[in-house]
């Protein structure tokens, strides 16, 4: 294997082992805990870097993005059956079928039990083989993987104070957290030295990382030192209460995890209610007669929202705080932003993300729609250009409010000189019928649809060769 | 293949027939003016709209030139008014005088009755001269005791002016400034061109061999043609739009006049005739934007302050307002 081949393996490589260990963490903790092993945790991060190869071979096959994505969740499918096969349903006889619905049936009968190692396999492996492809997928800078160091690094903070409040073993814990951090400091030292090759140092170039790693360096052992010096018990009760501390989070974490079926741990002591006795009030909402589905669904959407409100507000904590760092170390002078409006930013960002999503889900199962449906009748002029210029915003440039369509046609133009004549075509039949008011006849309204079906075709095949070039190079 | 909308607008063959015009006067003028093709489109826009131009730039770019060269190409009656501080109004409306002959008073016409009249140097006359021009230019008449006399049609006045030269000069009114169609300014030629310049005028004089290539009355025609090209009322709301943003725009004194709005729609639809279409289209719009309007705005103090011109106003005003599109 050749130098630049290995350079360019290498920051894939090294975020796929940091979302490893992350992962590991998690799923190592929820299978010591609901099932009482760590099988399924090593098996389902081996999906990652199986699915990062699957991805890459697929990336060269000269189909479109949506074929590639079917495929590879096709091949996940096939992978998912056969790890629980092989793992869980060793008595099921490789000729009997059973085994190949058994993960679905887990999933379908949700509502009724728990199957716990089902679950744990297909989310887990499904949430593995997505991250599987990112690093393949996506172009690693600097930014991406500071990111990944800060996501990373509160999901094992979670991880490690979850094992603690459960009493979960967590001796590989330290070594994944160790494995994380070098392998972050890693992918951080790579791409800042290929954003900036001054031939400067990490430190004297003022970066946040090395900065930050010195700082809490120093900072822990000056403190150490000094405490030491002035007395042994003052250490013994900083370390106290750290560990107090430590432990109120982590009852936080148990508290979610015995709401999981099949604990095989010994309950945590539950203190005393602060007033009175309160079991009447627990007897009354016992007797109210909902639906055990419709509790069940309950149960389930509040494990979602209350998990994903914890994560999202430990996320924002830490992002804020390294931030704070970032900024402290780099520049001088910039105001910081407050926690309220950052916090209410983010939210705004997500809703629009979650917009966008389930627009673009709702278009494509709209046009999957009227694909599949018989033809009701020919588009207007009006439909197609509208049609046009949607997907042109989406896949090319969009227009802006005080663009002319003739205007737009030169920008796009500039951008895909071989689709000149078909966005001439497309924006003059539209211009003399828009403002004109020539009304074009069904052929000229065909012709001009058949030319924005050319421009798709034209840009799709442009995209797949500048992949393929790129791939190659 | 198309169904045409055919109610009280220009036919195809009137577009043609402009456009074909407008090709030849692109041409003719062409031999005397290197380059500035954009100008000299937006001068036969201006004679297609019958409206005036006003032509600004410093000494020796050719304005002067420019509009004998329009008006040479018309195949009408030429006068030129060279204004000076002693310039009077009865030297440009006319006088009346006594005949001995007759022993009646007779009505001379002044320069100001002809079909198209240059006004040299428009700002050098005074204000009182200056008002003369302002009844010609919107009635298309004037009056010389108490006779009201009508001009020539088509009447189109082509005024000059220098920028830089204030000393003895009278800044032009709002009123008067509001009255032209089209300020025009020259601009300084480009390498190329000024090379070609040189050849062009080595031995030859163009502008004394240029031959009028319409005549007034082919014109007019012309002119009734272009006011029927249609414009659609998505095409109307957009020229309104630009106007009222103008009044709106807080960097702005005085916005454009809803005459500065009609003159905005009747460029549009010359600019449109001669590209053969028969309709306008928002780009025609924003093409004349700035010739149109700019001379009409007045900037607030601060604007003009900081480097703020009303072209720059204009483009971003352009840049903000919505160009309808379904």
């Amino acid at each position: 294997m050749t130098l630049p081949r290995m350079n360019r393996m290498l920051l894939p490589a090294v975020l796929l082992g940091m979302q490893a260990c992350w992962l590991y963490a998690w799923t190592a903790l929820v299978e010591a805990y609901a099932i009482g092993s760590y099988t399924l945790a090593a098996a389902i991060v081996l999906f990652m870097p199986v699915g990062a190869i699957v991805y890459s071979f697929l990336r060269m096959l000269p189909v479109r993005t949506i074929v590639h994505t079917i495929c590879y969740w096709a091949i996940w499918i096939i992978l998912t059956a056969i790890t629980g096969k092989l793992l869980l349903f060793t008595s099921i006889p490789w000729m009997q079928p059973e085994w190949v619905y058994a993960l679905p049936r887990a999933l379908g009968q949700l509502l009724f039990e728990t199957r716990p190692a089902e679950l744990l396999l297909l989310l887990g492996s499904a949430c593995a083989w997505h991250l599987g492809n990112r690093p393949v997928r996506k172009a690693i800078d600097h930014s991406t993987v500071l990111g990944d160091f800060q996501f990373g690094l509160m999901l094992l903070i979670g991880a490690l104070l979850a094992a603690q409040g459960l009493d979960a073993p967590a001796e590989h814990h330290v070594l994944l957290a160790l494995a994380f951090f070098a392998l972050s400091l890693t992918g951080i030292a790579i791409t800042r030295s290929r954003q900036d090759d001054s031939g400067a140092s990490l430190l004297t170039r003022r970066h946040f990382a090395s900065s930050l790693a010195g700082l809490l360096l120093t900072v822990s052992l000056l403190g150490l030192l000094a405490s030491v010096a002035v007395t042994p018990a003052l250490l013994n009760a900083i370390v106290d209460g750290v560990r107090h501390i430590g432990h109120l989070i982590g009852a936080v974490f148990a508290f979610f995890a015995s709401l999981l079926p099949g604990s095989e741990f010994a309950p945590i002591e539950e203190p005393p209610p602060p007033s009175g006795d309160d079991s009447e009030l627990r007897e009354f909402y016992r007797g109210i007669p909902w639906p055990p589905m419709l509790r069940r669904i309950m149960f389930i959407l509040w494990l979602i929202i209350v998990a994903g409100m914890v994560l999202f507000a430990l996320w924002r904590i830490c992002s804020q705080i390294l931030d704070w760092f970032k900024r402290r170390s780099d520049t001088r002078g910039i105001e910081m932003e407050s926690l309220d409006s950052g916090l209410l930013a983010d939210i705004l960002a997500f809703l629009l993300w979650v917009r966008d999503g389930v627009s673009r889900m709702a278009h494509r199962a709209m046009q999957l729609i009227t694909r599949t449906m018989p033809h009701q009748g020919e588009q207007t002029w009006s439909e197609v250009y509208a049609s046009f210029v949607r997907w042109s915003g989406r896949r090319i440039r969009a227009r802006r409010i005080s663009e002319s369509v003739h205007e737009y046609q030169r920008a796009l133009s500039q951008l895909h000189p071989d689709a000149s004549p078909e966005l001439i075509l497309v924006t003059d039949i539209y211009a003399r019928a828009r403002y004109g008011g020539h009304v074009p006849d069904t052929v000229t309204v065909r012709e001009m649809a058949q030319a924005a079906l050319r421009i798709r075709r034209t840009r799709r095949r442009q995209t797949s060769e500048t992949d393929l070039s790129t791939e190659r190079e | 293949m198309m169904d045409m909308n055919t109610e009280n607008t220009a036919s195809e063959r009137e577009i043609l027939r402009i456009k074909e015009v407008a090709d030849r006067f692109k041409q003719n003028v062409g031999t005397v003016i290197v380059g500035r093709t954009d100008i000299v489109e937006l001068c036969f826009a201006a004679l297609l709209c019958e409206g005036h131009i006003l032509m600004e730039d410093v000494p020796g770019v050719g304005k002067t030139s420019l509009a004998r060269a329009i008006a040479r190409s018309v195949k009408g009656t030429f006068k030129r008014i060279q204004c000076t501080p002693d310039l009077l109004p009865s030297d440009v409306t006319g006088i009346h005088f006594f005949n001995q002959k007759t022993g009646e008073f007779e009505f001379r016409a002044g320069p100001v009755v002809a079909n198209i009249v240059l006004v040299d140097e428009i700002n050098r006359a005074t204000p009182r001269t200056q008002s003369c021009f302002l009844e010609c230019m919107q009635e298309r008449q004037v009056t010389a005791d108490l006779e009201t006399i009508t001009l020539p049609r088509p009447f189109m006045l082509i005024a000059t002016q220098n920028p830089i030269e204030l000393e003895g000069t009278f800044a032009l009114p709002e009123a008067q400034l509001d009255r032209f169609l089209l300020k025009v300014p020259m601009g300084y030629p480009t390498t190329d061109e000024e090379i070609q310049l040189l050849h062009r005028f080595q031995a030859a004089k163009p502008l004394e061999v240029i031959e009028s290539i319409v005549t007034t009355s082919e014109l007019l025609e012309l002119q009734a043609s272009c006011s029927r090209v249609y414009v659609d009322d998505s095409v109307r709301g957009y020229i309104t739009a630009v106007a009222r943003a103008t009044r709106e725009d807080p960097t702005m004194r005085l916005g454009a006049s809803p005459r500065g709005t009609l003159a905005l729609q009747q460029t549009s639809q010359a600019l449109a005739a001669m590209n053969g279409r028969d309709f306008v289209l928002p780009d025609d719009v924003k093409r004349l934007a700035v010739p149109v309007l700019a001379h009409r705005l007045l900037l607030e103090t601060s604007a003009t302050v900081h480097g703020l011109g009303a072209d720059a106003a204009i483009d971003r005003i352009l840049s903000s307002v919505p160009v309808p599109v379904d």
